[in-house]
């Protein structure tokens, strides 16, 4: 009896005691250091009155156990409000995605009329230069489109060679280049603002790790 | 606070994932991408490269770009794996002094656990550029199959890159995680990992908690790379045979070919039939050439027919290694991109019958178990909040009949919403509230929850009182719905239980109603708002006439009423068209009306006189509400409608 009065006493976690019978409390192990000594001072002088001290002691305990449900109650709105809002943002996220990625399939497709107005025209047996003439200027109008995209097109020809901005798919023999430089383009690289949308795709000279073996003209 | 990653280390590729609010997330590297090739360069200018860059470079570099240096992780230069793989890698496979493989790059030597480390680094600062903190611990996974040697060079490589490993745990005990099969008790799960260069099947047993590893078994060398040769040689024969050019030997047109192969492997996973378009892939002396081929689902299974074979007697073997029959297999996992491809699904389903958890991306699912199993030594993930979500929206009916949602579907419970509503009838001294949950736009496709009514209204023009209801799930699923009358404090309330609910196919039904019937939903509720519409323009028309229609003249005086009675007609037609138009004609009369009084005094009343389209600033008595519910008692009519916007 003294023991579950010393638990609750100050109406803090009481001490972690060992309990004689199951408690639904709290397990707690902080332990407050005033708390013991306080309540045996009270049960002392209250000795002659140790059925209302008990009482207000339970009346404390409901009050104790009323701020723990609430506590708990709000904490658990406050982490469901919070995964409501996620929710929300992942929602607006994706709307968002949405929207911009219907834009700019929107703008794609008069570049799908020209090309087929193009292949309209080459089928009529149209001249031919105006034919190319004609793709030349879809070609323009989709290089300009990415363009005002922000995306710019990676300088590779003539350059050293940069896995940052290169993929190198053949390493060839060239007399005609330095050790590592770019040969040959195969398809270009284009950036997106400071991202590499897509690497340029090159061939590169060899000869840049082994300088043992002299080009063909003489150079090293 | 520390956060502990996820590391998928793989042979080909890594992964790195981590718990945010209790859900993994992968993260992507500084390049925008999911996974990083595990491949690590060192370039003749003394440059350590890492990942994709690391491939990139790797043909003009083949003999100091190391990849798959899993394959000899915690290995002695003298296993038969070592000696297999080292006649296959470009880079050099040394021995060291102590026996165990090593490379040698540019004359140094290095362990496998170094090379891994480079990759963890990267891995390690891509979670650290999300986070925007540092990131010191993690869970690392190795396959089922490795020994202590190879987990113990798994954990230097993480110390070498400056994570402290919490744990190793196995791929598909990971993989396992990542669909919650460890809350299964006893239960037998086959996890089948087809990657890019490896096949792995293993059986795991689950039991509170703790998988066990029964059996694994596999094929180091048979991955989706072998299924892409299969379609880059179809093609480049049928090519052969039809223009005389074998494509394969041109750098530039192989490497296209290989890309439109993989391309097409992977878009046969969802469609029957693909087109290989390859325009100007090559030219000969007639000029250019293209490729333009189909390719059906059929005949790619036909040509990768042999390697699909090849998944079985791994199976069989691992199954028969575990003491087990197929049927005894409770749950299969998928793992590894190439388990998208039906034929690999089929085969999985008739070597276990049944089919393979395949929901979480199979390229990530071993990270985000890691993820999870980080979550859950930091103590992130304990079952304390398991938050639920209510499974389908709840509201009241408003004006009209409608349905005026108040809380979502799957919102996250618990909740609390209020707005505020008003009455639909001059000198309305009640309102009825009616709870319904569902998805349709009309209250009465729903179901209905419970009904109170709210009494004591100081009686006032329609619009003016103030009823805020407010809508609240607890913890347990159980909803209030509160009414308050704003004036006199007067509150009344109904409390539902969950169990006056649905059962889960009742909710699904209930929500594939509602789609099906979305657009003559959409339209019966249209038509409720016009007519509500309308009839508060009528309504507020009319009471401006009668208080300030003395300011007018006849003429103008007539056609405002005129207006007012075709209005009237016009209420009882189910065209909500209809119905607006005669809106928006009346509020043309009403303007006549408002520039006669304007002109003539200044009046300071904005109330709900004002026309139907905007209506007062301060919201309250707006005057194109929402609708209002009519019940047919005039005694007790229902509460209309109106949003205020807080």
């Amino acid at each position: 009896m003294s023991n579950r009065n010393k638990e609750h006493s100050d109406g803090k976690n009481g001490p972690a005691e060992p309990r004689p019978d199951h408690h639904q409390h709290h397990k707690s192990d902080a332990t407050e250091p005033g708390a013991a000594d306080e309540l045996k001072d009270t049960t002392a002088a209250d000795a002659s009155q140790a059925p209302a001290a008990s009482e207000g002691l339970e009346a404390q305990l409901a009050e104790k156990d009323r701020e723990i449900a609430e506590l708990k109650d709000k904490y658990l709105r406050a982490v469901a409000d919070f995964e409501n809002a996620r929710k929300r943002i992942r929602q607006q996220s994706e709307e968002s995605v949405r929207l911009q990625r219907e834009s700019l399939l929107r703008d794609l497709l008069p570049i799908v009329d020209n090309l087929e107005r193009a292949v309209g025209a080459a089928q009529g047996g149209g001249n031919g230069q105006t034919i190319i003439q004609g793709v030349q200027m879809v070609l323009g109008s989709l290089l300009d489109y990415l363009r005002v995209q922000g995306v710019t097109p990676i300088e590779a020809k003539g350059r050293v060679f940069d896995p940052r901005l290169h993929e190198a798919v053949d390493h060839v023999e060239s007399p005609h280049h330095e050790p590592n430089m770019v040969v040959e383009e195969m398809h270009r690289g284009y950036a997106a603002g400071d991202r590499i949308l897509r690497p340029a795709r090159v061939s590169v000279a060899k000869g840049a790790l082994k300088r043992d073996e002299p080009d063909a003209d003489g150079t090293k | 606070m520390a956060k502990v990653i996820g590391i998928d280390l793989g042979t080909t590729n890594s992964c790195v994932a981590i718990m945010e609010g209790g859900d993994p997330v992968v993260i992507a590297n500084s390049e925008g991408a999911r996974t990083t090739p595990s491949v690590v360069a060192f370039t003749d200018t003394g440059d350590r490269l890492v990942g994709q860059i690391a491939r990139r470079q790797a043909i003009t570099n083949p003999t100091n770009t190391v990849f798959a240096i899993k394959r000899l992780m915690g290995r002695r230069f003298d296993d038969a794996e070592v000696q297999r793989a080292s006649k296959v890698l470009p880079y050099k496979v040394v021995k060291n002094d102590d026996g165990a493989a090593y490379v040698e790059i540019r004359g140094k030597k290095y362990s496998p656990a170094e090379i891994s480390a480079f990759v963890l680094q990267k891995m390690k600062q891509t979670a650290e550029d999300y986070l925007g903190e540092k990131v010191t611990e993690a869970v690392i996974t190795v396959p089922a199959y490795f020994n202590d040697s190879q987990r113990q060079a798994t954990k230097d490589a993480g110390r070498i890159a400056g994570l402290s490993v919490l744990r190793i745990i196995n791929e598909p005990t990971a993989a396992s995680l990542a669909y919650g099969l460890d809350k299964k008790k006893d239960e037998k799960i086959a996890v089948f990992d087809l990657g890019g260069g490896t096949f792995d099947v293993s059986i795991l047993e689950i039991g509170d908690g703790v998988f066990e590893v029964k059996a694994t078994n596999g094929d180091t060398f048979l991955g989706g790379e072998d299924f892409d040769q299969r379609v880059i040689d179809y093609l480049a024969d049928e090519f052969r045979k039809d223009q005389g050019i074998d494509l394969r030997t041109d750098r530039m047109a192989l490497q296209r070919l290989k890309e439109a192969a993989e391309k097409a492997k992977c878009e046969l996973s969802t469609v029957m039939e693909t087109d290989v378009n390859l325009p100007f892939i090559t030219a000969d002396q007639s000029g250019p050439k293209h490729l333009n081929m189909k390719l059906t689902r059929a005949k790619l299974e036909a040509l990768c027919a042999d390697l699909l074979d090849r998944l079985e007697a791994p199976c069989v073997t691992a199954l028969r290694d575990a003491a087990l029959k197929a049927g005894d297999i409770n749950e299969v996992v998928l793992v590894g991109g190439m388990t998208r491809m039906p034929a690999v699904q089929e085969r999985v389903r008739r070597l276990f019958g049944k089919e393979g958890h395949k929901g979480v991306n199979p390229d990530e699912v071993v990270a985000i178990g890691a993820a999870i199993q980080a979550g859950v030594l930091k103590g992130e993930v304990k079952d304390v909040l398991l938050l639920d979500v209510t499974p389908l929206s709840l509201g009241i009916e408003t004006l009209g009949g409608v349905f005026t949602k108040l809380i979502d579907k799957n919102t996250t419970i618990p909740t609390r919403k209020s707005q505020t509503f008003s009455t639909a009838q001059d000198s309305q001294t009640a309102v009825t509230i009616r709870v319904f949950q569902g998805e349709r736009e009309m209250a009465a496709d729903n179901k209905l929850l419970g009904q109170f009514d709210l009494i004591g209204i100081p009686p006032a023009p329609r619009g003016i009182p103030q009823v805020e209801v407010t809508f609240d799930i607890d913890a347990n699923g159980i909803v209030s719905v509160h009414a308050k009358d704003m004036a006199t404090n007067k509150e009344q309330s109904i409390r539902i239980t969950a169990s006056s609910g649905l059962t889960e196919d009742e909710i699904k039904r209930m929500v594939r109603d509602a789609e099906a019937h979305a657009a003559e939903d959409h339209k019966r509720r249209a038509e409720a708002e016009a007519r509500n519409k309308l009839d508060n323009m009528i309504y507020a028309t009319e009471k401006t006439l009668n208080d300030h229609g003395a300011q007018l003249d006849e003429a103008s005086r007539k056609g405002v009423e005129d207006a007012i009675a075709e209005a009237k007609t016009k209420l009882e037609s189910k065209d909500a068209d209809e119905m607006n138009k005669a809106a928006d004609a009346l509020a043309q009369a009403s303007h006549k009306l408002a520039e006669a009084m304007y002109s003539k005094t200044r009046q300071g009343q904005a109330g709900t006189q004002a026309p139907g389209d905007g209506g007062p600033a301060d919201g309250q008595a707006a005057g194109g509400g929402d609708g209002a519910e009519k019940k047919e008692k005039e005694d007790v009519v229902d509460a209309d409608f109106k949003e205020v916007k807080e």
